[in-house]
């Protein structure tokens, strides 16, 4: 972002909710920013990036500033904590973190590679598994009803509701409690995955991706737990799969393609070279 | 720290800095920062506003040698000295409590 982009981002994000003496103020005083820095020798670009960005400076200036209407409210030091907590997950969202090189960071299109990979290798356990489990199910449905309706509810915890009307509601609901074990299984293998080869799943491992911690620790258990199981996994399936959607979007327009489930634990994808280098940062 | 707290300390040493000499706003942007490296630039900017608007500094502008654009020179007003020196007493006093209490835990 050069200087006329900035100052004039803004002024548009000040202006009618300051005074124009005060927006003229504040705009000299950051076009004096962008002055002395290019002295320094910096680029506008440096600069605007060591600032922040128009919007976050813009809201912190309205905060402090004592005629900003937001600022006629009384609010009571529990309203004052959420609001500084909230703006501060805000900036996180928006932000890009300055830890990590947007040259290391792996591309939306890769990591949705990686993850239909990853949902591929695990659909293949998966289905080996549901096969095996539910074996004497499918041969004993096609052989004999009867042993079917007294194998089924006892066995899966089922209610009996389930099995009212014919076979084929039946063969359905069964399908769909085959989908949520799957689905809970191939997440709890992946947050393992993640945890055990600290970074890696097959589909990242294959095309040159790595998880890492933004500080640069070791990606915990917990932090695999919450990245796959509970937002990429369960919070996913609570809202349909949209969640992964939202994610992918989001870190296609956000600059540090940081999705819902890196956020949450702290993660970014890098890319590595699979063969030698791999990242010398982590 | 507390955000508040922050904030008069930040004020106090930029008025301290500005009743030793004149300084324009970068200037007092970069010394301030050499002491606390996560203050952003714009906050210092925010308080050198809030100081003028409280009239504890007036600003003038003043040409450079090398002939760049003109910079907003701040210089401090007598109720500004005047607040300094109450701020630093104030700071003083909260400074020697604190050490007090301090002092006393570890024994």
């Amino acid at each position: 972002m050069n200087r006329k982009e900035f100052l004039d981002e803004l002024e548009n994000a000040l202006t009618g909710r300051m005074s124009e003496g005060d927006v003229r103020e504040v705009l000299s005083d950051y076009g004096d920013i962008f002055a002395q820095g290019r002295e320094d020798g910096k680029t506008d670009d440096t600069i605007s990036a060591e600032i922040g960005s128009p919007a976050r400076i813009a809201r912190k200036i309205l905060e402090e500033s004592p005629d900003f209407e937001g600022n006629a409210r009384q609010y009571t030091e529990f309203q004052k904590n959420i609001n500084e907590k909230t703006s501060r997950i805000f900036d996180r969202m928006v932000e890009p973190d300055r830890s990590v090189d947007a040259a290391q960071l792996a591309s939306m299109g890769r990591r949705l590679g990686a993850y239909i990979i990853d949902g591929l290798c695990l659909g293949v356990v998966g289905i080996g598994l549901m096969l095996a489990m539910f074996a004497p199910v499918f041969f004993t449905r096609f052989l004999n009803m009867d042993t079917m309706y007294n194998f089924l509810p006892q066995e899966m915890g089922m209610g009996k509701v389930m099995m009212i009307g014919n076979a084929f509601p039946r063969f359905f609901s069964m399908n769909i409690v085959m989908l949520i074990t799957l689905l809970g299984f191939s997440n709890l293998f992946t947050t393992i995955i993640l945890w055990a080869t600290n970074g890696y799943s097959p589909g990242k491992w294959l095309l040159g991706l790595r998880v890492v911690k933004l500080n640069g620790e070791k990606v915990t258990f917990v932090d695999a737990l919450l990245r796959e199981l509970i937002i990429k996994g369960i919070a996913n399936s609570i809202l349909s799969g949209i969640l992964n959607v939202i994610s992918f979007v989001w870190g296609c327009v956000t600059e540090d393609r940081k999705t819902v489930h890196d956020l949450a634990a702290q993660t970014r994808v890098l890319k590595i070279d699979r063969y030698s280098g791999r990242n010398q940062r982590y | 720290m507390d955000t508040q707290l922050k904030k008069g300390v930040l004020e106090m040493c930029v008025l301290i800095k500005l009743s030793e000499q004149d300084m324009y706003g970068y200037e007092i942007m970069k010394l301030i920062q050499e002491f606390f490296p996560e203050v952003y630039d714009g906050s210092i900017y925010a308080i050198l506003r809030r100081i003028k608007g409280e009239g504890y500094a007036e600003t003038y502008m003043k040409d450079i040698p090398s002939g760049g654009p003109s910079r907003k020179y701040y210089r401090i007003t007598e109720e500004g000295r005047t607040c300094c020196n109450a701020m630093i007493k104030e700071w003083e006093r909260m400074v020697m409590s604190v050490a007090g209490l301090i002092e006393k835990r570890k024994h």
